[in-house]
């Protein structure tokens, strides 16, 4: 973990809402692992008072890229930030998804969660390493790759009018089914809706699967305990009494086993 | 260079007036890589009760317009726990460490202390968060009461010899009183404030943005409400108090002494920047330099 500050080279529309910044910045490039986040200090007066957390979308060399949704007043901002910005950018943070075996990795992201998707597959394709990437959108305008299941990258909209027309869970069938048996394992992060539907889907069909989950931040390392992600606890853990306990997504998280997490709330 | 140490009492010294607040801090060691706590006043640990806490539910924050909300419930991992993984770390800093202590009984609060007694690791004393629920009480916080809190505070005194400073709430019919209860319990020092209640729901379907709805508001926004319950209590009390509330710049951190504040605590600023507090205890001499005072003393209490 450390603070940086961060020059912005460029800063643009990666696709129909969709930006893509990317930025300088060394000591985060030389740590950052896929499902790691970055914490943006906004503006150095007191609005937006919190930092922004942002999955770290790529790495090359010593340039780090962030894919993003203007949602509110802080992304807002971002977006407006020019090349040569220089941004205070507090990272790597949390835990990325963890090696598996030797299952064949399908990656699946939906929402921003496409952001952190994409820096796993842009990994496992340097390492060489046999992935498939399944990504979902409303409609293809929101979709910055190409659907080409040959090379392993299905993907799904809402609307049809790019790749198969559905939600991930079908992608993620159909990227399956293009599988001879090979015991797989889904590595995933989206919206909670997406989110409760791969949890589901792989608990029923007892695939492992990974999930990086979003939450309020206060603080992003630990130090304030507004994070809470509710987790099923294991016996040896009973003591919350209520069955289970909560769990902080910045320092615990944001990924997690799908098998303990309680998706409840929207 | 301008001499920044101020003196709490009972022999305890700090290097500067700038500590962090409990719960804005985690256990302690969360952010080491990124300053050295020997450059801070003096740090103050979440609040710590005697058995494990899972707190409250999300979402427990929630941004407001310069400020936060919060109702993290005590989350902690009680004294046990903390006495064997994090008290070592923080003995071993060269700040003043301060174990905040938390309670839903006079005893409980009490059996925290014996517990970090035990341990016989050296910290510089307790924080006493008494915005706790008072469970014989029906939940009614110990801080909203003169009596509970001057009890309370006596009761603690006699379980330690080390230095006792009792956190005040702002969300009282009279501050004053209470701080007076505290002094007369035999408390070295009052800290203020704690959070101020507050609440944020969405507009269009009415759902709370904190899960308990009422929760508790921190960060610049509450400064002036800080600023007049510190001044309140400098008038009410002849011990130390030390102030706190949206403290985000070394100006502010002045605004508190001036108040009255022997020394101060920062919150929610280190959300946006840990270092935030050894940047403002390294600004301070250049800023008492820049309006012409000599000392923290000199200026201390000379709001008019
Ligand atoms: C680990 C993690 C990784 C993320 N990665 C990305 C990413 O790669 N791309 C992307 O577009 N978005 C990502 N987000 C969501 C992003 O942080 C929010 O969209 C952003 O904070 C909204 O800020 P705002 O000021 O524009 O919106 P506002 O609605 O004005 O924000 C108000 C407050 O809510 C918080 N907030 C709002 N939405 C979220 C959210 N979904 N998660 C956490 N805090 C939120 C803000 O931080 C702020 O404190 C991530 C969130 C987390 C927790
Ligand atoms: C997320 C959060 C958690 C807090 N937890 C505690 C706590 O455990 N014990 C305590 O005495 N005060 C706690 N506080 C209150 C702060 O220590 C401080 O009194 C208050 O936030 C006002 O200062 P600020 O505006 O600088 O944050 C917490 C504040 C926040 C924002
Ligand atoms: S965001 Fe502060 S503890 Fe996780």
């Amino acid at each position: 973990m450390l603070l940086e500050e961060c020059e912005v080279l460029s800063n643009k529309t990666l696709a129909s809402g969709l930006y893509e910044m990317k930025l300088e910045g060394p000591g985060i490039c030389a740590q950052g692992r896929p499902g790691q986040f970055v914490n943006i200090l906004v503006n150095p007066s007191d609005t937006p008072l919190l930092r922004r957390p942002m999955s770290i979308a790529h790495v090359n060399g010593t340039t780090f890229g962030l894919i993003y949704k203007v949602f509110g007043q802080g992304t807002r901002e971002m977006s407006s930030w020019q090349p040569g910005h220089m941004a205070d950018i507090l990272g790597p943070l949390g835990n990325g998804w963890w090696p598996t075996d030797d299952r064949l990795p399908l990656l699946v992201g939906g929402g921003v969660g496409i952001a952190p998707i994409n820096f796993l597959h842009q990994r496992l394709s340097q390492a060489g390493a046999p992935h498939q990437l399944i990504m979902g959108a409303r409609s293809g305008a929101e979709h910055f790759l190409e659907h080409d299941p040959s090379a392993g990258i299905t993907l799904t909209t809402d609307d049809g009018s790019a790749g198969i027309a559905g939600t991930v869970i079908d992608g993620l069938k159909a990227a399956i089914s293009r599988q001879d048996n090979q015991a797989v394992t889904v590595l995933g992060c989206g919206p909670p809706g997406m989110l409760r539907a791969l949890q589901s889907f792989t608990m029923s069909h007892e695939i492992p699967c990974q999930l990086a989950v979003e939450e309020m931040m206060g603080c992003g390392v630990g130090i304030c305990m507004g994070c809470s992600v509710e987790c099923r606890i294991d016996a040896s853990l009973a003591q919350a009494g209520e069955g289970r306990r909560y769990r902080l997504a910045c320092l615990d998280g944001p990924v997690f086993s799908a098998g303990e997490l309680v998706l409840a709330r929207d | 260079m301008t001499d920044l140490t101020v003196t709490l009492g009972r022999g305890l010294t700090l290097k500067n007036p700038v500590m962090v607040a409990s719960g804005t801090f985690g256990y302690g060691d969360e952010v080491a890589d990124l300053l050295d706590y020997s450059e801070l006043g003096g740090l103050v640990t979440k609040s710590i009760s005697l058995e494990p806490r899972d707190g409250h539910p999300p979402p427990r924050i929630c941004e407001t317009p310069a400020g936060m909300l919060n109702a993290i419930g005590w989350a902690n991992m009680g004294v046990e726990a903390f006495c064997r993984d994090n008290l070592p770390f923080l003995a071993g800093l060269r700040t003043a460490v301060f174990v905040s202590v938390a309670g839903s009984s006079q005893a409980e609060y009490a059996h925290v202390i014996e517990a970090v007694e035990r341990s016989a690791l050296e910290i510089a004393g307790y924080e006493i968060n008494i915005s706790c629920p008072h469970v014989d009480k029906g939940g009614l916080e110990f801080g909203v009461s003169p009596e509970e809190t001057e009890k309370l505070t006596s009761r603690l005194r006699a379980a330690t010899e080390r230095y006792l400073m009792v956190k005040l709430s702002p969300n009282v019919t009279d501050i004053g009183e209470i701080a007076q209860a505290a002094e007369r319990g035999g408390a070295d020092a009052v800290s203020a404030i704690n959070t101020v209640i507050g609440m944020e729901l969405d507009p269009a379907t009415g759902i709370f943005k904190v899960q308990t709805g009422l929760c508790g508001l921190s960060g610049p926004a509450i400064r002036p409400i800080a600023l007049a319950n510190v001044y309140k209590v400098s008038q009410a009390v002849s011990i130390p108090v030390v102030g706190m509330g949206g403290i985000m710049s070394v100006e502010d951190v002045v605004r508190f002494i001036r108040v009255g504040a022997q020394a101060v605590q920062i919150g929610t600023a280190n959300y946006r920047d840990p270092r935030i507090g050894l940047q403002i205890a390294r600004e301070l001499p250049g800023y008492l330099a820049k309006i012409e005072a000599p000392g923290l003393e000199e200026i201390r209490g000379s709001a008019h």
